[in-house]
């Protein structure tokens, strides 16, 4: 059994954004409520609860639930120590950071009617909003 | 043309910067709001000069005192 763990130093501001990130990464199944139980790979119900849940079922075989779990500054991760190691070849956060930022930038240039530019030096991806 | 960079580490996917260009003084109007509403709040906040910029209009009046 994986142990979940909350990544309090990754957090989601915009429902709208995060959603739209989980929907790039082929993440296209979400479940919203209150307070969501998540259950691990073997349908054990854990004892996290989240707002925002990707369901085992559209992970993976070995997958547990993914949870968001909405706090005062946005939503958090909550996801098990198993699917942090495997899901993208380990680099899930960080390909949701990616994600979510270029989600940021397309929403913010849809309402300043502006247009979004990407470019990559070295290690840093910059994303330019232009109106 | 203003415009908003935002900076992202490849290697966490965490946002490195956000900046706010081409805008003088303190006049940024709504996007401070909508990064506050898709980013959360700043972890540190730096003006430019560009923010310190003073917008001076000049009026001509014809025909008066």
């Amino acid at each position: 059994m994986s142990k979940y763990y909350t990544y309090t130093d990754r957090v989601y501001a915009s429902r709208e954004c995060l959603l739209a990130a989980l929907n790039d990464l082929g993440y296209e199944t979400v479940e919203e409520g209150d307070a969501l139980p998540l259950y691990g790979y073997r349908g054990d119900r854990r004892a996290e609860m989240a707002q925002l849940v990707v369901r085992r079922q559209y992970v993976g075989a070995a997958s547990n639930d993914l949870g968001f779990a909405r706090t005062e500054k946005g939503y958090v991760p909550i996801i098990s120590a198993y699917d942090v190691r495997t899901l993208r070849g380990g680099q899930f956060l960080r390909d949701l950071g990616l994600a979510y930022g270029e989600a940021v930038a397309w929403e913010l240039a849809r309402r300043v009617r502006g247009s979004v530019h990407r470019t990559v030096q070295g290690s840093v991806v910059k994303l330019v909003v232009r109106y | 043309m203003p415009e908003i960079e935002m900076t992202i580490d490849a290697a966490s996917g965490q946002i490195q910067s956000v900046q706010i260009q081409g805008m003088r003084g303190p006049h940024h109007g709504i996007i401070p709001q909508h990064l506050g509403d898709l980013l959360g709040k700043p972890a540190e906040e730096t003006n430019t000069p560009e923010y310190y910029q003073t917008v001076t209009r000049r009026v001509t009046r014809r025909g008066g005192r």
